[in-house]
């Protein structure tokens, strides 16, 4: 009697939500997703292009570009993976170690805080979006006595650090751990028990652990399916391997877990933090940077390493022809564009408000995914 | 507001009314939710307790372009979006601000690639350019109050007001050659007499150089030339024709106070050209295709025959065109 | 599969030193996914700590697929690379790497492929779901074809697109492939003239509209204001502002 008449609606590459360019085209059944297709490349500006004409540090501040809310992570990874072409990963002194250390983690609380505002007001909640905010102004400010920018931080050098820390900034990182504990605490105290949240999070694309092996999917979204995998633990980079964290892993794979996985995570990297702090203040002053020539020329051979950025696995696939002093061919390994690739999977069958805090709990940025 | 829009001659009612409009416009620019790429954080970025774009009174971004005054383009506009963007700029309703916040808005910043387009300027006017990379929110505050003093210089009751043209901008779209930018103007002001393509100009005076000055001392010569080359680097692009604005000694009623009659009395003894010329608007629109004295010459040669172009002039010089053509014995159309 | 209960993966082995490709080939690591597809190996390479295998084109599918099956369940990449212009390269061009990763041995190892633009690879899709997208990238970007993928096209240019950006010889500032995104909308195309340097005044390609002027913006003043001051002075009579306005619009290149 009644046709049953599938809807095909565009989920625009402009939408209240602040993930940026992202297009989906639904097919909808009154309000079930029958299928979801992620079209991308509304923000593709070709740095993978510019990354070849370019000297290895000229490259860095493009990197910070690319997944734009965490800068340091893929700052780190570059410099890392270069450092690895050259041959040099164990030449960086401990100083500078502890201070990338440090910002990656610093980095990575402000960008879950950001995770949390806009997953929480995309979902509908708004408060969480002034009080993360609040807190990742005061992330910021440490950035900006740092390096001298908020957001698109090119922060690190090949071989070290560009800057000692300015004076001061040790106490005022210690301030900022004291209390932002009982900052998540308020977060949570929000969110985690909240009916509504759970009524819009629990059981929402829930991928099961084989599922996001195949797919590919790192990061918070493969932890909060239960596989205790980070590369911090599995890869160790830098001083990772002295410090004591926990990793957290969900249960269901479902929104609520990963959004219980990145507050952990939040937690813990303000632990990492607070171990860090004593361990830079033991190591001299000044050693930031590895005694290598300011001519950044690898030699011929091809590189792949990876960090764990907040949203997953970045990897840097880095070719050099050892004539040049570009890169011949610098692969980014997005997180964001592979864990994206599991969208359709995971909205199918839920409803359209549903793909809202699907977007948002995968934690995509669209720098990363188009580069 | 259509009642009441562009009739007035500015006096203190209508220059009072004007500034309540433009306070109420400027403290309540609703933007429209736009983020593109790492600028769109620091906007979040100026929403947030400790910037509070709030007191600004443009707290209120709403998502669709229908319900928006100000189109903040934050980020780096791919060509792929670019179609995106124009369509969205044509969905907001007037009046419409666009800012262009980030380098890569306002020139392509540091993506001279094959996928950028090489700032949003080349899709849709923008009003300011808020430079930065991203910027601070404080920046985007800077900017968002230099729209403010902007909008606060909008005339809305008189004639040559805002909304006057707006009305003429859907004439003008559709019936004049797309102008080319400002520096291409500059670059032709250099080459030939009429600085804007199709659109013709009043002859220019002689060189305000050496007619105003006495031609005796070099001093005072070289004080304009010096005037003329800081003008210059300071806007160089700023095309100096101060001699064919307003009324000239071959044009005095190329005024645009004076009434109809008061200027075909100042054309009488002209040939039919300087009678049709007079008989227009004198705004130098370019709503008909050409400016005022172009369009009389058309007329004259014949190289058109719509006499129904001048859009300022509506009905009193549609009537004396037909009245000038008729006595002329042209063929007319449009009337 | 084993692989994937939820334990703590072992410290990551410590880098073996430079060797032949016979040895690589004898590494644990490897050895048992390519015991039967040896002759499918036209080499290795130890670089930095990573093992590269070279795999011949056809048998690609075969081998990754016996990868998987001795718990290399995680692609963590695949990339092409356009070696024509690499110095001393004398091979095919284009060159497919996919990177795996075993969570048992917490390793990863790369499988490159040799191939020309006319050849294509075909897809792994079939073993890792991951690959689509990056299969599709990879066709977007060099233009190298995968047979047997569920739907290769274009990803991050526009439909329409003519070229592929990321070979060599496709110059950062693009050329004028001839595609337009909706011309009807957006005739001359945004973006950097094919070729320009975007310094010259007739390369400036600004919006071919209407900009509709306000007033004059303060920080334009600067300059503009000792141009406006003579010019109403004319007309100073009753509306000095009206004059001002009057100019306005027939000198709207002053307020850029």
């Amino acid at each position: 009697m009644f046709d049953v008449h599938e809807m095909e609606v565009n989920f625009g590459p402009q939408h209240p939500s602040t993930h940026g360019v992202l297009r989906v085209l639904l097919k909808i059944d009154g309000e079930r997703i029958v299928e979801a297709k992620p079209v991308i490349g509304y923000l593709h500006r070709g740095t993978e292009k510019l990354f070849e004409h370019m000297a290895y540090p000229q490259c860095i501040p493009h990197t910070d570009r690319m997944d734009y809310v965490a800068a340091a992570t893929n700052n780190l990874g570059f410099v890392e993976a270069v450092e690895k072409l050259m041959g040099i990963t164990g030449q960086i002194p401990r100083r500078a170690q502890l201070m990338r250390v440090m910002l990656s983690e610093l980095q990575r609380i402000s960008s879950h805080l950001l995770w949390l505002a806009t997953h929480a007001i995309d979902i509908g909640a708004m408060t969480p979006f002034f009080y993360c905010f609040r807190e990742r102004e005061e992330v910021l400010d440490l950035f900006e006595k740092y390096c001298g920018a908020r957001l698109t931080l090119n922060c690190m050098r090949i071989g070290g650090m560009p800057d000692d820390l300015p004076p001061g900034w040790l106490d005022e990182l210690e301030a900022f751990i004291g209390k932002f504990e009982a900052a998540v605490d308020e977060y949570e105290s929000l969110l985690t028990n909240n009916r509504i949240w759970k009524r819009r999070t629990v059981g929402i694309g829930v991928i099961s652990p084989e599922e996001a092996w195949d797919w590919g999917i790192t990061g918070p979204p493969l932890r909060g399916s239960g596989v205790e995998w980070d590369l911090r633990r599995a890869q160790p980079y830098e001083c990772y391997p002295e410090l004591d964290f926990e990793i957290p892993i969900g249960r269901n794979g479902d929104t609520y877990d990963r959004y219980l996985v990145r507050m952990i995570e939040m937690r813990q990297s303000r632990r990492i933090l607070e171990q860090c702090i004593p361990l830079i203040k033991a190591t001299p002053a000044g050693e930031i940077k590895a005694r290598i020539s300011r001519v950044i020329r690898p030699p011929e051979g091809e590189v792949y390493h990876s960090v764990e950025s907040p949203k997953g696995e970045l990897g840097y696939h880095i070719v050099s022809d050892g004539k040049t002093q570009n890169a011949y061919r610098c692969r980014v390994r997005p997180p964001s564009f592979v864990n994206l690739q599991a969208l359709p999977a995971m909205a199918k069958g839920h409803l359209v408000s549903d793909l809202v805090a699907l977007i948002g709990t995968i934690d995509i940025v669209l720098g990363e995914v188009d580069r | 507001m259509g009642l009441i829009e562009n009739r007035f001659e500015p006096n203190v009612l209508t220059t009072t009314v004007d500034k309540f409009f433009n306070w109420a416009r400027k403290s309540s620019l609703w933007p429209m939710q736009f983020g593109l790429a790492c600028c769109a954080i620091e906007m979040m970025a100026v929403l947030d307790p400790r910037h509070d774009m709030a007191r600004f009174g443009a707290e209120v971004f709403r998502a669709t372009p229908r319900q928006s005054d100000l189109m903040i383009v934050a980020g780096t506009v791919v060509e792929k979006m670019a179609p995106i963007v124009k369509r969205l700029y044509d969905q907001m309703p007037d009046p419409k601000w666009v800012i262009a916040m980030g380098s890569c808005a306002t020139c392509g910043g540091p993506y001279d690639t094959y996928a950028v387009t090489q700032g949003v300027d080349r899709l849709v006017p923008v009003d300011v350019y808020v430079p930065g990379c991203p910027p601070r929110p404080e920046a985007l505050i800077w900017g968002l109050l230099e729209l403010q003093k902007k909008i606060e210089k909008m005339h809305i009751l008189r004639k040559g007001g805002e909304a006057y043209d707006f009305a003429r901008a859907a004439v003008r779209d559709s019936l004049r050659p797309g102008h080319e930018g400002p520096a291409l103007r500059a670059e032709q002001a250099q080459l030939k007499p009429a600085p804007i393509s199709g659109v013709k100009r009043a002859p220019a005076a002689p060189k305000p150089a050496a007619a105003p000055k006495p031609a005796t001392a070099a001093a005072p010569a070289a004080t304009v030339e010096v005037l003329e080359e800081v003008r210059e680097a300071a806007a160089p692009e700023v095309i100096p024709d101060d001699a064919t604005d307003g009324a000239s000694p071959a044009a005095p009623f190329h005024d645009e106070n004076l009434t109809l009659p008061e200027r075909m009395e100042l054309a009488q003894g002209g040939d039919l050209k300087t009678k049709l010329f007079a008989a227009m608007a004198q705004t130098d629109c370019g709503a008909c295709g050409w400016d005022c004295e172009g369009y009389g010459e058309a007329l004259a040669t014949g190289e058109t025959n719509d006499i129904s172009l001048c859009v300022p002039g509506e009905a009193e010089t549609l009537d004396m065109l037909k009245l000038l053509m008729t006595e002329a014995g042209k063929p007319f159309e449009g009337a | 599969m084993s692989d994937t209960t939820p334990t703590t993966p072992p410290a990551a082995p410590a880098a073996p030193a430079a060797r032949t490709a016979e040895e690589i080939l004898r590494d644990p690591l490897v050895a048992g996914p390519i015991e039967r597809y040896r002759d499918a190996v036209t080499g290795a390479r130890d670089f930095a700590g990573e093992l590269t295998l070279f795999i011949d084109r056809d048998r690609i599918v075969d081998v990754c697929r016996s990868f998987k099956d001795d718990g290399w369940i995680y692609l963590v990449d695949l990339t092409g690379v356009d070696y024509s212009k690499f110095p001393g390269h004398t091979g095919p061009r284009f060159s497919v790497a996919y990177t795996l990763y075993s969570l048992r041995r917490n390793a990863r190892v790369r499988l490159r492929v040799w191939t020309d633009d006319a050849t294509p690879v075909p897809s792994v899709t079939s073993v890792w779901k991951t690959a689509n997208w990056h299969e599709r990238e990879t066709f977007d970007m060099m233009g190298i074809r995968f047979s047997d993928h569920p739907n290769l096209e274009r990803i991050l240019m526009w439909e329409g697109f003519n070229g592929y950006p990321l070979r060599k010889d496709f110059p950062v500032r693009g050329i004028d492939t001839g595609a337009r995104i909706y011309p009807e909308v957006f005739p001359a195309g945004g973006g950097p003239k094919a070729g320009s340097t975007g310094k010259d005044a007739k390369d400036v390609n600004l919006y071919k509209g209407e900009w509709p002027t306000y007033g004059v913006s303060p920080v334009a003043a600067i300059g503009g204001a000792k141009k406006a001051a003579p010019a109403p002075a004319p007309a100073l009579t009753a509306a000095p502002a009206a004059a001002a306005t009057a100019a306005a619009p027939a000198d709207e290149d002053e307020d850029e």
